[in-house]
């Protein structure tokens, strides 16, 4: 539209500036704290913890990282976490579309209290104390499977996905229809092709809580094998404030430098995969609501 | 729909069964196998291996099969009670103090260890116990509703040091001061004449963690914790025996506005709110480390380990270590607690009677635990070289002994992964004296009295109120030396706080205390 | 089944519909078992639950954990706290990312479009431990840049994080540092969705770039930013523990204790496991009731709705 145009306007000019000073700003205060951790991570422990500016480093000093990559706990949980994350991924976006398609029928008998269904559990839920006993009987404890199913599907997701195959015209699918086509072979052969930026959006959305998600390595694995990357990094994180009140053992535990390093380390892949996910959705897509 | 109603039925008595079967099944091991022990020595910062070479040497003395708890410190207690409601649990837990024993044994967590069954099977550590019972309430210690709850250990510990940076005072021509009034003349120094002589105004005196110092000036004991905050928790005991909460004292009142005005004058640090520790090992003081203050609260061990000499890197512990890195021409002295008007003078100290350890109900419904639990605490009473072996790990490898003492190798994480300090009972007095003694000889030498905490005896009245009680102090005390509240709104706090339920813990546990001293 | 009745059942919608609740099966399940399964357990709200006792061996005490919720002299406070807190971040929070994002696509230059979004995704992969941490440092009175900047100014230096005046400020601004970025991709696949012709349309009748944004963009968006808003404000009494926890300090209880990190020193820690449960419960039935208004609200305003 910018090309139809052939001398900017005033406000043209009041716009651009305000766009790109908020652009700047919020690039700005985001960067940096992050030069903040980056560069702790690789400064000497001497300058850490002196006063000051600590934006940009000038000694340099990479034994954060070499004791970091040196753990084999770390990388071992470093897969854990990608394992987890691709697999939760594709489980949860199966399950997720396989439940929006019927959903997003408005003529489905009990539709609407299927959704409300659905909904309730998006603000009531039983809290820790049962969902630890439930996952304890269902023999999950200790167990990889419990990364997978019970974060399975989110409702969020799940209604973003509906109202995206609300706006797939009617007529695609009557036709199909009358070639004889199941619903499966519909949902698998016209929806799925049309829906790539709703099923991309929410890959990232289920991927991302992977990646992010620690809490249920805490409550219920103890197996270090099974370790995930997010929780190993609040024990380092966490480890120095340990109160090892009347043992007070004579050691230091974890420095500040190995945090930020691991900190720097986890967050790697998120930064190189973006650029690539980003394609996708990019592409054009609608989520949101239509009139249901 | 009907066919969903169904599957949702099914389910739903599925469910329900599944909680209902929630029983542990636990294998029963055969009579003649290592019987398999699990321990949670408290709050740790690594999981251990299992086949590290400390846990198999003590599997095999004690015929068991050592599988030690790593629950992640930052969520402790969360996680644990969680565990808990689920019916998981180790057979050994160390807990921080007695307030939650209440909770524990009515929630079937812990179980009864009968005193003649001690007695019976570990007869070192009965006899100990008897002649190092400086308060005559070893033995009741853990004591709830009649029963005893697992054992106290006597602790020998050494209360905390004041240190100073000898460097500014030497900078101002100053000495180490003694009494209350000498102190605020030093730390008004150490704000107005610039001790670190560069030329700004940017040096405070103290910060949080001295707090305990002053209180102590007024015979009050004061426990701030690794972050700043009172601690309710730790009842003080009166020398007429009779235990109290040192914070709704009239002298509590005096110490607050002492504070306040030291807060006014810039002699306390701004920034004492978020505590003096910016992360890392909890014990440093990041605010003394980096110049913002002129003196701190720490075990002298932290800083020096066998003498007061600073020259020597062999001596120093790990704050000293920091410390110096970023100063290398900084130097520290130890100086006594502040005399306070009525000359009482002390700094906090841990306990006298501690390490806390219970067994669980799991652990007591198969003997052979219990006997091996007796047998561990009994060898650590008997035999130092296990006592040394399960706190310091093997020499050579986790420790070198050295003029300084017993010195470790290894960082926490790595010494925890290989199964040191999982089964031990801190440091008791028989550890000090038989394992410790240069740096327990040390640490006494520099200090001066302590405050020890109460071991509170064990009631629901104590137990329901102490968060409550915790919030409510906290809040309080920080208003009021920051100026937020007026000083006089003490009297307030001090009505507020005996309605919370603290009028009627702080009488119910005296009640107890008293029955306690004619048993 | 007879015959008769059989023939009957096909002919009914359900049964036409029999693929498609095939197809519900396991996502049904999913939220039968986990979701719907530990909600069994919120009884324990009702008992003086032991957990050895189990939920089937604890003592019904009826309404106790709530009376001693509503009694506590905290209450109030952490009530009045948690709302204005989340109020605060409903205000500002919840348009940061719209606004971001509409600025974001009135920028021309690719690359730099680009660079600016994927910097701020970052805060979204970082805990509340981290930034907490990070914060502290960079507002500390005596070490953080804007304190040192205002201090060569001639003016005080503020201590944000313990100054109750600024505490939820700084909680808000915090929240949105971590989320306005992430946020705003809901927003923008929206965004990118719009004909073209739309604008072009616009354009022709003369409308200037803040019409255009008012009159197409904004609309192209609204039934996502009702949706949002719906489920944003079920989450009013949901504060966020991890952040308010990893900033409070004693000096600031009395304006940033929040229900749930009251919950966590009151009831967690202390295995006060039914009073616990009881907290959650209100909490919960308070979000679902918000949650039904508003979505009754946006319906009968704007059409568009959850469900």
């Amino acid at each position: 539209m910018a090309k139809n145009r052939i001398r900017k306007t005033r406000e043209d000019h009041v716009v651009d500036f305000i766009v790109y000073a908020i652009a700047i700003v919020v690039a700005l205060s985001i960067i940096l704290p992050f030069m903040q951790v980056i560069t702790i991570s690789m400064s000497p422990a001497s300058v850490v913890n002196r006063n000051g500016f600590h934006l940009i480093p000038h000694e340099f000093d990479f034994s954060g990282y070499t004791k970091i990559m040196s753990d084999d706990n770390f990388w071992h949980s470093y897969l854990n976490t990608i394992i987890r994350a691709v697999l939760g991924t594709a489980l949860s976006v199966s399950v997720t579309v396989l439940t929006a398609y019927p959903l997003s029928k408005t003529k489905l008998p009990h539709r609407k209290g299927i959704m409300l269904f659905i909904v309730f559990t998006m603000y009531f839920s039983g809290g820790m104390i049962p969902t630890y006993l439930l996952i304890k009987n269902l023999g999950l404890l200790n167990n990889f499977l419990v990364y997978l199913l019970p974060c399975m599907v989110t409702g969020f997701a799940l209604i973003i996905t509906r109202n995206f195959f609300m706006t797939i015209p009617d007529a695609l699918e009557e036709s199909a229809k009358i070639d004889g086509a199941s619903n499966f072979t519909i949902l698998l052969k016209i929806y799925l092709p049309l829906a790539t930026p709703v099923i991309a959006t929410i890959a990232l959305w289920y991927c991302v809580q992977h990646w992010n998600s620690w809490m249920d390595n805490m409550l219920y694995v103890s197996d270090q094998s099974l370790y995930v990357l997010q929780y190993l990094l609040q024990t380092i994180l966490n480890s120095g404030q340990t109160p090892d009140m009347e043992q007070a053992i004579g050691v230091v535990v974890h420095t500040e430098t190995m945090k930020m390093a691991a900190l720097v380390l986890s967050l790697i892949p998120i930064v190189c995969l973006y650029p690539f996910l980003q394609k996708y959705f990019i592409k054009g897509m609608i989520v949101g609501s239509v009139k249901g | 729909m009907k066919k969903l109603l169904s599957i949702a039925l099914m389910l739903l008595v599925s469910l329900t069964f599944a909680f209902a079967g929630g029983a542990n099944e636990e294998a029963v091991a055969q009579d003649d196998g290592p019987v398999r022990m699990e321990w949670l020595v408290s709050q740790t910062s690594a999981e251990v291996n299992d086949d590290a070479d400390v846990v198999k040497m003590i599997e095999e003395r004690f015929n068991i099969d050592l599988k030690t708890w790593y629950v992640d410190a930052a969520h402790f207690w969360e996680n644990l009670n969680v565990r808990f409601a689920g019916g998981e649990m180790p057979d050994v837990l160390v807990i921080d103090n007695t307030s939650q024993l209440a909770q524990l044994v009515d929630g079937g967590v812990v179980a009864e260890l009968p005193i003649e069954l001690i007695r019976e099977k570990a007869p070192n550590y009965a006899a100990y116990c008897d002649s190092h019972d400086v308060n005559n309430d070893l033995w009741n210690t853990m004591t709830y509703n009649g029963k005893n709850y697992g054992v106290a250990n006597p602790m020998e510990q050494v209360p905390m040091a004041v240190i100073w940076r000898k460097d500014w005072l030497d900078n101002l021509g100053l000495e180490v001061p003694t009494t209350l009034e000498e102190f605020e003349a030093v730390l008004t120094a150490f704000v107005e004449q610039d001790p670190d002589g560069d030329g700004k105004r940017d040096t405070a005196g103290m910060a949080e963690r001295t707090f305990n110092a002053i209180f102590g000036a007024y015979g009050l004991r004061c426990v701030t914790g690794g972050n700043p905050g009172f601690k309710v928790e730790e009842m003080q005991l009166g020398e007429d025996g009779v235990p109290f909460f040192p914070y709704i004292r009239p002298e509590a009142k005096e110490v607050l506005a002492l504070l306040h005005d030291w807060y006014d004058k810039g002699l306390i640090d701004k920034e004492f709110i978020t505590g003096e520790n910016h992360g890392g090992y909890q014990w440093l003081s990041h605010s003394f480390m980096n110049g913002q203050i002129g003196v701190t609260c720490a075990q002298p061990y932290h800083y020096l380990t066998a003498s007061a000499d600073t020259s020597d890197p062999g001596n120093w512990g790990i704050c000293m270590k920091e410390f110096k890195a970023l100063n290398p021409d900084g130097d520290i002295v130890f100086g006594p607690a502040p005399i306070g008007p009525d000359g009482k003078s002390g700094t906090e100290g841990w306990n006298k009677t501690g390490r806390l350890t219970v067994i669980t109900t799991k652990c007591a419904s198969d003997p052979r635990k219990v006997d091996a639990f007796l047998a561990m605490l009994d060898a650590y009473y008997s035999d130092p070289d296990y006592a040394r072996l399960v706190n310091y790990g093997i020499e050579g490898r986790h420790f070198a002994s050295t003029e300084y003492g017993n010195v470790r190798l290894m960082e926490g994480t790595e010494l925890r992964q290989e199964g040191v300090l999982q089964v031990d009972f801190g440091s008791t007095s028989y550890f000090a004296e038989n394992v410790d003694a240069t740096k327990t000889a040390f640490g006494h030498s520099v200090t001066g009295n302590g405050y020890w905490r109460y071991n509170v005896p064990a009631c629901e009245e104590y137990s329901s109120v102490i968060a409550t009680l915790d919030t409510l102090t906290e809040q309080a005390f920080f208003d009021m030396i920051t100026g937020a509240k007026p000083i006089d709104y003490f009297d307030t706090f001090v009505e507020q706080f005996k309605a919370a339920g603290g009028a009627a813990a702080e009488q119910k546990v005296q009640e107890l205390q008293a029955a306690k001293a004619t048993m | 089944m007879s015959k008769d009745k059989l023939a009957r059942s096909r002919k009914s919608p359900t049964w036409n519909y029999r693929e498609h609740y095939l197809m519900l099966i396991p996502g049904i399940l999913f939220f039968l078992v986990f979701c719907y399964g530990p909600m069994y357990g919120l009884v324990i709200a009702f008992q003086d639950f032991y957990p050895l006792k189990g939920i089937s061996g604890s003592e019904f005490v009826g309404l106790k954990h709530f009376k001693e919720l509503f009694t506590n002299p905290f209450f109030l406070s952490v009530l009045k706290n948690t709302l204005i807190i989340s109020l605060y971040k409903l205000l500002i929070c919840f348009p940061a990312p719209i606004i971001f994002c509409l600025a974001l696509n009135e920028i021309k230059c690719h690359g730099f479009k680009k660079v600016v979004q994927s910097i701020s995704y970052l805060p979204h992969f970082i805990s509340w431990v981290v930034v907490s941490g990070i914060f502290l440092e960079f507002l500390s009175p005596s070490r953080g840049p804007i304190n040192i900047i205002l201090k060569n100014m001639g003016l005080e230096p503020i201590f944000f994080v313990a100054d109750p005046k600024y505490f939820r400020s700084v909680l808000v601004l915090t929240d949105m540092w971590k989320s306005v970025g992430w946020g705003s991709i809901v927003y923008l696949a929206a965004i990118t969705n719009v004909d073209p012709a739309l604008y072009e349309a616009a354009e022709m009748d003369g409308a200037g770039r803040i019409k255009q944004i008012i009159h197409v963009t904004l609309p192209a968006i609204m039934p996502i930013i009702t949706v949002m808003f719906i489920m944003e404000s079920g989450k009013i009494l949901n504060d966020s523990f991890q952040q308010v926890y990893n900033f409070l300090t004693p000096t600031t209880y009395g304006v940033g204790d929040v229900i749930s990190t009251f919950v966590y020193r009151m009831g967690i820690l202390n295995m006060q496991y039914s009073f616990t449960t009881a907290v959650d419960l209100f909490k919960n039935t308070i979000s679902f009731i918000l949650v039904i208004l508003t979505n009754t609200i946006a319906r009968k305003t704007s059409d568009y709705g959850l469900w």
